[in-house]
Protein backbone atom coordinates (compact mmCIF):
# COMPACT_ATOMS: atom_id res chain seq x y z
CA UNK A 1 0.00 0.00 0.00
CA UNK A 2 2.87 2.37 0.89
CA UNK A 3 4.51 1.78 -2.49
CA UNK A 4 1.14 2.36 -4.15
CA UNK A 5 0.93 5.92 -2.73
CA UNK A 6 4.60 6.74 -3.37
CA UNK A 7 4.38 5.57 -6.98
CA UNK A 8 1.29 7.72 -7.48
CA UNK A 9 3.15 10.85 -6.27
CA UNK A 10 6.23 9.98 -8.34
CA UNK A 11 4.13 9.35 -11.45
CA UNK A 12 2.38 12.72 -11.12
CA UNK A 13 5.72 14.50 -10.55
CA UNK A 14 7.42 12.63 -13.42
CA UNK A 15 4.64 13.88 -15.69
CA UNK A 16 4.54 17.50 -14.52
CA UNK A 17 8.04 18.02 -13.03
CA UNK A 18 6.46 20.89 -11.10
CA UNK A 19 7.76 20.18 -7.60
CA UNK A 20 11.46 19.54 -8.23
CA UNK A 21 11.73 22.26 -10.91
CA UNK A 22 10.11 24.94 -8.77
CA UNK A 23 12.18 23.99 -5.72
CA UNK A 24 15.40 23.99 -7.76
CA UNK A 25 14.72 27.38 -9.36
CA UNK A 26 13.69 28.87 -6.02
CA UNK A 27 16.76 27.43 -4.26
CA UNK A 28 19.03 28.68 -7.03
CA UNK A 29 17.46 32.18 -6.88
CA UNK A 30 18.00 32.48 -3.12
CA UNK A 31 21.57 31.22 -3.52
CA UNK A 32 22.22 33.89 -6.16
CA UNK A 33 20.74 36.59 -3.93
CA UNK A 34 22.98 35.48 -1.06
CA UNK A 35 26.04 35.34 -3.32
CA UNK A 36 25.42 38.82 -4.70
CA UNK A 37 24.34 40.38 -1.40
CA UNK A 38 27.20 39.09 0.78
CA UNK A 39 30.32 40.65 -0.68
CA UNK A 40 32.47 39.74 2.33
CA UNK A 41 35.76 37.98 3.01
CA UNK A 42 35.83 34.23 2.13
CA UNK A 43 36.43 33.30 5.78
CA UNK A 44 33.35 35.24 6.86
CA UNK A 45 31.07 33.73 4.22
CA UNK A 46 32.29 30.30 5.30
CA UNK A 47 31.01 31.10 8.80
CA UNK A 48 27.60 32.08 7.45
CA UNK A 49 27.34 29.35 4.79
CA UNK A 50 25.91 26.49 6.92
CA UNK A 51 23.08 28.72 8.18
CA UNK A 52 22.39 30.05 4.70
CA UNK A 53 22.31 26.53 3.29
CA UNK A 54 19.65 25.42 5.79
CA UNK A 55 17.61 28.58 5.24
CA UNK A 56 17.56 27.74 1.52
CA UNK A 57 16.58 24.11 2.27
CA UNK A 58 13.83 25.18 4.69
CA UNK A 59 12.37 27.71 2.20
CA UNK A 60 12.45 25.29 -0.73
CA UNK A 61 10.90 22.53 1.43
CA UNK A 62 7.88 24.75 2.10
CA UNK A 63 7.39 25.13 -1.63
CA UNK A 64 7.63 21.38 -2.23
CA UNK A 65 5.40 20.39 0.69
CA UNK A 66 2.75 22.88 -0.33
CA UNK A 67 2.63 21.51 -3.87
CA UNK A 68 2.79 17.86 -2.78
CA UNK A 69 -0.28 18.24 -0.59
CA UNK A 70 -2.07 20.45 -3.13
CA UNK A 71 -2.29 17.33 -5.32
CA UNK A 72 -4.66 15.88 -2.72
CA UNK A 73 -6.86 18.99 -2.63
CA UNK A 74 -7.31 19.36 -6.38
CA UNK A 75 -10.79 18.10 -7.27
CA UNK A 76 -11.00 16.55 -3.77
CA UNK A 77 -8.66 13.77 -4.95
CA UNK A 78 -8.00 12.85 -1.30
CA UNK A 79 -11.57 11.51 -1.04
CA UNK A 80 -10.31 8.54 -3.05
CA UNK A 81 -8.29 7.39 0.00
CA UNK A 82 -10.09 9.05 2.93
CA UNK A 83 -13.15 6.94 2.10
CA UNK A 84 -11.08 3.82 1.32
CA UNK A 85 -10.09 1.02 3.71
CA UNK A 86 -6.63 2.49 4.12
CA UNK A 87 -4.61 3.17 7.26
CA UNK A 88 -4.18 6.92 6.80
CA UNK A 89 -0.92 6.79 8.76
CA UNK A 90 0.50 4.98 5.72
CA UNK A 91 -0.48 7.98 3.60
CA UNK A 92 1.52 10.22 5.96
CA UNK A 93 4.57 7.95 5.72
CA UNK A 94 4.25 7.90 1.93
CA UNK A 95 4.12 11.70 1.86
CA UNK A 96 7.24 11.92 4.06
CA UNK A 97 9.11 9.55 1.71
CA UNK A 98 7.90 11.36 -1.44
CA UNK A 99 8.71 14.79 0.04
CA UNK A 100 12.12 13.57 1.21
CA UNK A 101 12.87 12.29 -2.28
CA UNK A 102 11.74 15.51 -4.00
CA UNK A 103 13.58 17.83 -1.59
CA UNK A 104 16.78 15.75 -1.76
CA UNK A 105 16.62 15.78 -5.57
CA UNK A 106 16.30 19.56 -5.62
CA UNK A 107 19.14 19.83 -3.05
CA UNK A 108 21.41 17.78 -5.30
CA UNK A 109 20.66 20.27 -8.08
CA UNK A 110 21.19 23.53 -6.17
CA UNK A 111 23.96 22.57 -3.72
CA UNK A 112 26.66 22.56 -6.40
CA UNK A 113 25.78 26.14 -7.52
CA UNK A 114 25.56 27.05 -3.80
CA UNK A 115 29.20 26.07 -3.27
CA UNK A 116 30.32 27.65 -6.55
CA UNK A 117 28.51 31.00 -6.15
CA UNK A 118 29.52 31.42 -2.50
CA UNK A 119 33.05 30.29 -3.35
CA UNK A 120 33.10 27.65 -0.62
CA UNK A 121 35.79 24.97 -0.39
CA UNK A 122 34.48 21.41 -0.36
CA UNK A 123 37.19 19.85 1.81
CA UNK A 124 35.03 17.72 4.08
CA UNK A 125 33.59 14.21 4.22
CA UNK A 126 30.86 13.90 1.55
CA UNK A 127 29.47 10.85 3.30
CA UNK A 128 28.93 12.77 6.55
CA UNK A 129 27.57 15.76 4.62
CA UNK A 130 25.08 13.46 2.84
CA UNK A 131 24.01 12.01 6.19
CA UNK A 132 23.40 15.48 7.64
CA UNK A 133 21.42 16.48 4.54
CA UNK A 134 19.37 13.27 4.70
CA UNK A 135 18.54 13.51 8.41
CA UNK A 136 18.02 17.30 8.40
CA UNK A 137 15.75 17.16 5.35
CA UNK A 138 13.96 14.12 6.78
CA UNK A 139 13.29 15.96 10.04
CA UNK A 140 12.01 19.04 8.19
CA UNK A 141 9.66 17.04 5.95
CA UNK A 142 8.35 14.86 8.79
CA UNK A 143 7.30 18.03 10.66
CA UNK A 144 6.25 19.66 7.40
CA UNK A 145 4.03 16.77 6.28
CA UNK A 146 2.28 16.80 9.64
CA UNK A 147 1.61 20.55 9.38
CA UNK A 148 0.56 20.21 5.74
CA UNK A 149 -1.90 17.50 6.81
CA UNK A 150 -3.31 19.70 9.58
CA UNK A 151 -3.76 22.61 7.17
CA UNK A 152 -5.06 20.45 4.31
CA UNK A 153 -8.65 21.65 4.76
CA UNK A 154 -7.74 25.23 5.71
CA UNK A 155 -8.46 28.08 3.34
CA UNK A 156 -5.26 29.93 4.24
CA UNK A 157 -3.02 26.88 4.01
CA UNK A 158 -0.45 28.56 1.74
CA UNK A 159 0.16 31.10 4.49
CA UNK A 160 -0.28 28.71 7.41
CA UNK A 161 2.35 26.18 6.33
CA UNK A 162 5.36 28.55 6.62
CA UNK A 163 3.90 30.28 9.71
CA UNK A 164 3.61 26.93 11.51
CA UNK A 165 6.58 25.17 9.97
CA UNK A 166 9.33 27.73 10.58
CA UNK A 167 8.97 27.84 14.39
CA UNK A 168 8.37 24.07 14.60
CA UNK A 169 11.37 23.25 12.45
CA UNK A 170 13.70 25.82 14.02
CA UNK A 171 15.34 23.21 16.33
CA UNK A 172 16.02 21.13 13.20
CA UNK A 173 17.48 24.12 11.34
CA UNK A 174 19.69 24.98 14.35
CA UNK A 175 20.89 21.39 14.83
CA UNK A 176 21.51 20.92 11.09
CA UNK A 177 23.41 24.23 10.93
CA UNK A 178 25.59 23.21 13.92
CA UNK A 179 26.36 19.83 12.30
CA UNK A 180 27.17 21.43 8.92
CA UNK A 181 29.27 24.16 10.54
CA UNK A 182 31.31 21.59 12.49
CA UNK A 183 31.74 19.49 9.35
CA UNK A 184 32.93 22.50 7.32
CA UNK A 185 35.40 23.28 10.14
CA UNK A 186 36.55 19.64 9.93
CA UNK A 187 35.86 18.98 13.59
CA UNK A 188 35.66 15.30 14.60
CA UNK A 189 32.14 13.87 14.76
CA UNK A 190 32.46 13.23 18.52
CA UNK A 191 32.27 17.02 18.99
CA UNK A 192 28.97 17.44 17.15
CA UNK A 193 27.23 14.09 17.47
CA UNK A 194 24.82 15.68 20.01
CA UNK A 195 23.34 17.86 17.24
CA UNK A 196 23.36 14.92 14.88
CA UNK A 197 21.31 12.88 17.38
CA UNK A 198 18.83 15.75 17.70
CA UNK A 199 18.27 15.59 13.93
CA UNK A 200 17.75 11.84 14.05
CA UNK A 201 15.44 12.09 17.07
CA UNK A 202 13.29 14.77 15.41
CA UNK A 203 12.97 12.65 12.28
CA UNK A 204 11.92 9.52 14.20
CA UNK A 205 9.69 11.19 16.84
CA UNK A 206 7.76 13.38 14.39
CA UNK A 207 7.60 10.50 11.92
CA UNK A 208 5.96 8.25 14.51
CA UNK A 209 3.74 11.03 15.87
CA UNK A 210 2.56 11.89 12.36
CA UNK A 211 1.81 8.24 11.65
CA UNK A 212 -0.31 7.98 14.81
CA UNK A 213 -2.35 11.19 14.45
CA UNK A 214 -2.72 11.52 10.66
CA UNK A 215 -5.85 9.36 10.70
CA UNK A 216 -7.76 12.05 12.60
CA UNK A 217 -6.25 15.23 11.18
CA UNK A 218 -7.21 14.60 7.56
CA UNK A 219 -10.91 14.20 8.33
CA UNK A 220 -13.13 17.10 7.28
CA UNK B 1 -25.11 -5.45 4.48
CA UNK B 2 -27.19 -3.25 6.78
CA UNK B 3 -26.33 0.29 7.85
CA UNK B 4 -27.30 1.88 11.13
CA UNK B 5 -26.90 5.50 12.17
CA UNK B 6 -27.63 6.14 15.85
CA UNK B 7 -27.98 9.52 17.62
CA UNK B 8 -25.74 11.25 15.11
CA UNK B 9 -24.87 14.88 15.80
CA UNK B 10 -22.82 17.22 13.65
CA UNK B 11 -22.32 20.98 13.79
CA UNK B 12 -20.40 23.43 11.66
CA UNK B 13 -19.12 26.41 13.64
CA UNK B 14 -21.72 25.79 16.39
CA UNK B 15 -24.51 25.62 13.80
CA UNK B 16 -26.07 22.14 14.07
CA UNK B 17 -26.74 20.18 10.88
CA UNK B 18 -27.75 16.94 12.63
CA UNK B 19 -29.01 16.53 16.19
CA UNK B 20 -29.57 12.99 17.47
CA UNK B 21 -30.30 11.76 13.95
CA UNK B 22 -30.98 8.03 13.60
CA UNK B 23 -31.49 5.89 10.53
CA UNK B 24 -31.61 2.18 9.82
CA UNK B 25 -31.22 0.74 6.34
CA UNK B 26 -31.64 -2.98 5.82
CA UNK B 27 -29.39 -4.99 3.58
CA UNK B 28 -30.40 -4.64 -0.08
CA UNK B 29 -32.58 -1.60 0.55
CA UNK B 30 -32.51 1.34 -1.87
CA UNK B 31 -33.03 4.66 -0.11
CA UNK B 32 -33.62 8.06 -1.69
CA UNK B 33 -32.38 11.08 0.22
CA UNK B 34 -33.90 14.44 -0.57
CA UNK B 35 -34.23 17.83 1.06
CA UNK B 36 -33.43 21.49 0.52
CA UNK B 37 -29.89 22.84 0.06
CA UNK B 38 -28.00 22.80 3.35
CA UNK B 39 -30.19 20.09 4.90
CA UNK B 40 -27.14 17.82 5.25
CA UNK B 41 -27.59 15.21 2.48
CA UNK B 42 -23.96 15.32 1.32
CA UNK B 43 -22.73 15.74 4.90
CA UNK B 44 -24.54 12.55 5.91
CA UNK B 45 -22.99 10.56 3.07
CA UNK B 46 -19.53 11.96 3.83
CA UNK B 47 -19.89 10.98 7.50
CA UNK B 48 -21.04 7.47 6.59
CA UNK B 49 -18.10 7.07 4.20
CA UNK B 50 -15.60 8.25 6.84
CA UNK B 51 -14.51 11.35 4.89
CA UNK B 52 -16.03 13.62 7.53
CA UNK B 53 -15.78 13.22 11.30
CA UNK B 54 -18.88 13.09 13.51
CA UNK B 55 -19.38 15.07 16.72
CA UNK B 56 -21.23 12.29 18.52
CA UNK B 57 -23.27 9.18 17.82
CA UNK B 58 -22.45 6.01 15.96
CA UNK B 59 -22.45 4.78 12.38
CA UNK B 60 -22.34 1.01 11.96
CA UNK B 61 -21.95 -1.09 8.84
CA UNK B 62 -23.00 -4.57 9.87
CA UNK B 63 -21.29 -4.93 13.24
CA UNK B 64 -18.47 -2.48 12.58
CA UNK B 65 -18.17 1.14 13.64
CA UNK B 66 -17.17 3.30 10.64
CA UNK B 67 -15.63 6.01 12.81
CA UNK B 68 -13.24 3.77 14.69
CA UNK B 69 -9.54 3.89 13.79
CA UNK B 70 -9.95 0.54 12.04
CA UNK B 71 -10.20 1.21 8.28
CA UNK B 72 -11.66 -2.23 7.50
CA UNK B 73 -15.38 -1.31 7.63
CA UNK B 74 -14.80 1.16 4.77
CA UNK B 75 -13.97 -1.69 2.36
CA UNK B 76 -17.67 -2.47 2.10
CA UNK B 77 -18.75 0.92 0.83
CA UNK B 78 -18.04 3.42 -1.94
CA UNK B 79 -18.97 7.09 -1.93
CA UNK B 80 -19.67 8.51 -5.36
CA UNK B 81 -19.58 12.22 -4.54
CA UNK B 82 -20.64 15.17 -6.62
CA UNK B 83 -17.04 16.44 -6.46
CA UNK B 84 -14.55 14.60 -8.61
CA UNK B 85 -12.50 12.71 -5.99
CA UNK B 86 -9.94 11.64 -8.60
CA UNK B 87 -6.41 12.80 -9.45
CA UNK B 88 -6.57 15.27 -12.38
CA UNK B 89 -2.93 14.57 -13.31
CA UNK B 90 -3.49 10.83 -13.72
CA UNK B 91 -5.30 9.17 -16.62
CA UNK B 92 -8.69 7.54 -16.21
CA UNK B 93 -7.09 4.10 -16.26
CA UNK B 94 -4.40 5.10 -13.73
CA UNK B 95 -6.98 6.56 -11.37
CA UNK B 96 -9.00 3.36 -11.45
CA UNK B 97 -5.89 1.23 -10.96
CA UNK B 98 -4.89 3.38 -7.97
CA UNK B 99 -8.32 3.25 -6.31
CA UNK B 100 -8.86 -0.45 -6.96
CA UNK B 101 -5.43 -1.05 -5.39
CA UNK B 102 -6.58 0.74 -2.24
CA UNK B 103 -9.45 -1.74 -1.95
CA UNK B 104 -7.21 -4.70 -2.70
CA UNK B 105 -8.88 -5.36 -6.07
CA UNK B 106 -6.99 -6.49 -9.14
CA UNK B 107 -6.69 -4.03 -11.99
CA UNK B 108 -6.99 -6.63 -14.77
CA UNK B 109 -10.53 -5.83 -15.92
CA UNK B 110 -10.26 -2.01 -15.76
CA UNK B 111 -10.11 -1.57 -19.53
CA UNK B 112 -13.21 -3.76 -20.02
CA UNK B 113 -15.19 -1.74 -17.51
CA UNK B 114 -14.04 1.54 -19.04
CA UNK B 115 -15.26 0.26 -22.40
CA UNK B 116 -18.58 -0.68 -20.77
CA UNK B 117 -19.07 2.91 -19.51
CA UNK B 118 -18.04 4.25 -22.96
CA UNK B 119 -14.67 5.62 -21.84
CA UNK B 120 -12.52 3.06 -23.63
CA UNK B 121 -11.22 5.58 -26.15
CA UNK B 122 -10.21 8.15 -23.53
CA UNK B 123 -8.87 5.84 -20.81
CA UNK B 124 -5.28 7.05 -21.37
CA UNK B 125 -6.25 10.72 -21.32
CA UNK B 126 -5.54 12.80 -18.19
CA UNK B 127 -8.64 13.21 -16.03
CA UNK B 128 -8.23 17.01 -16.01
CA UNK B 129 -9.30 16.97 -19.67
CA UNK B 130 -12.50 14.98 -18.97
CA UNK B 131 -15.91 16.63 -19.24
CA UNK B 132 -18.38 16.53 -16.33
CA UNK B 133 -20.26 13.65 -17.94
CA UNK B 134 -17.07 11.69 -18.56
CA UNK B 135 -16.04 12.18 -14.93
CA UNK B 136 -19.41 10.86 -13.81
CA UNK B 137 -18.95 7.79 -16.02
CA UNK B 138 -15.46 7.29 -14.59
CA UNK B 139 -16.87 7.37 -11.06
CA UNK B 140 -19.50 4.86 -12.13
CA UNK B 141 -16.69 2.64 -13.48
CA UNK B 142 -14.94 2.95 -10.11
CA UNK B 143 -18.07 1.81 -8.30
CA UNK B 144 -18.42 -1.17 -10.68
CA UNK B 145 -14.80 -2.25 -10.16
CA UNK B 146 -14.91 -1.92 -6.38
CA UNK B 147 -18.20 -3.83 -6.23
CA UNK B 148 -18.96 -2.78 -2.62
CA UNK B 149 -21.97 -3.90 -0.58
CA UNK B 150 -23.06 -0.34 0.16
CA UNK B 151 -23.16 2.45 -2.43
CA UNK B 152 -23.51 6.09 -1.45
CA UNK B 153 -24.51 7.95 -4.60
CA UNK B 154 -24.54 11.74 -4.38
CA UNK B 155 -26.34 13.27 -7.37
CA UNK B 156 -25.18 10.38 -9.59
CA UNK B 157 -26.94 11.63 -12.71
CA UNK B 158 -25.54 15.17 -12.60
CA UNK B 159 -23.82 16.08 -15.86
CA UNK B 160 -24.78 12.87 -17.66
CA UNK B 161 -26.33 12.89 -21.13
CA UNK B 162 -29.36 10.74 -22.03
CA UNK B 163 -27.18 7.71 -22.83
CA UNK B 164 -25.26 8.21 -19.61
CA UNK B 165 -28.45 8.34 -17.56
CA UNK B 166 -29.70 5.12 -19.23
CA UNK B 167 -26.36 3.46 -18.52
CA UNK B 168 -26.41 4.54 -14.88
CA UNK B 169 -30.00 3.36 -14.45
CA UNK B 170 -29.14 -0.03 -15.95
CA UNK B 171 -26.23 -0.39 -13.53
CA UNK B 172 -28.51 0.55 -10.62
CA UNK B 173 -30.90 -2.22 -11.75
CA UNK B 174 -27.96 -4.67 -11.77
CA UNK B 175 -26.93 -3.56 -8.28
CA UNK B 176 -30.51 -3.94 -7.13
CA UNK B 177 -30.57 -7.52 -8.41
CA UNK B 178 -27.34 -8.15 -6.53
CA UNK B 179 -29.06 -6.86 -3.33
CA UNK B 180 -26.66 -3.95 -2.89
CA UNK B 181 -27.61 -1.40 -0.27
CA UNK B 182 -27.88 2.06 -1.82
CA UNK B 183 -28.42 5.60 -0.62
CA UNK B 184 -29.10 7.94 -3.50
CA UNK B 185 -29.16 11.73 -3.12
CA UNK B 186 -31.12 13.62 -5.74
CA UNK B 187 -33.19 16.77 -6.08
CA UNK B 188 -35.39 14.96 -8.63
CA UNK B 189 -38.20 13.64 -6.44
CA UNK B 190 -39.94 11.88 -9.35
CA UNK B 191 -36.78 9.99 -10.24
CA UNK B 192 -36.27 8.99 -6.61
CA UNK B 193 -39.90 7.80 -6.31
CA UNK B 194 -39.46 5.59 -9.38
CA UNK B 195 -36.02 4.23 -8.57
CA UNK B 196 -35.88 3.79 -4.78
CA UNK B 197 -37.73 1.76 -2.16
CA UNK B 198 -38.37 4.71 0.15
CA UNK B 199 -37.45 8.37 0.39
CA UNK B 200 -36.09 10.12 3.47
CA UNK B 201 -36.68 13.87 3.50
CA UNK B 202 -34.05 15.81 5.44
CA UNK B 203 -34.94 19.16 6.95
CA UNK B 204 -32.67 21.96 8.08
CA UNK B 205 -32.05 21.99 11.84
Amino acid sequence: MLIHFILKDLKIEWRSKEIITSMFIFGLSITLIFALAFQVAPMLIRTFAPGLLWVVILFTSVLGLNRLFSLEREEHAMWSWTSAPVDRGIVYISKVISALFFVLMSEILFIVPFFIFLNLPANFSFFQFSLILFLGTGAIVSVGCLISGITLQAGLRDVLIPILLFPSASPVAIAATKCTESLFDQKPMTEWNFWFLILGSFFVIFGLFGYMVFNRIVEE
Amino acid sequence: MNLQVTNLSKSFYYSPVFQSFSLKIESGEKIGLSGPNGSGKTTLLKMISGIMSIDSGEIRIGENDVNSDDPDPRKNLYYLGHSVGLYPSLTGHENLAFISGLYGKTSRNISDILIKVKLGSVQDKLVKFYSQGMLQRLKLATAIILDPDILLLDEPLAGLDVDGIKLFESVIVEWNELRKTMIIVSHDSDWLRTNTDRIIELKQC
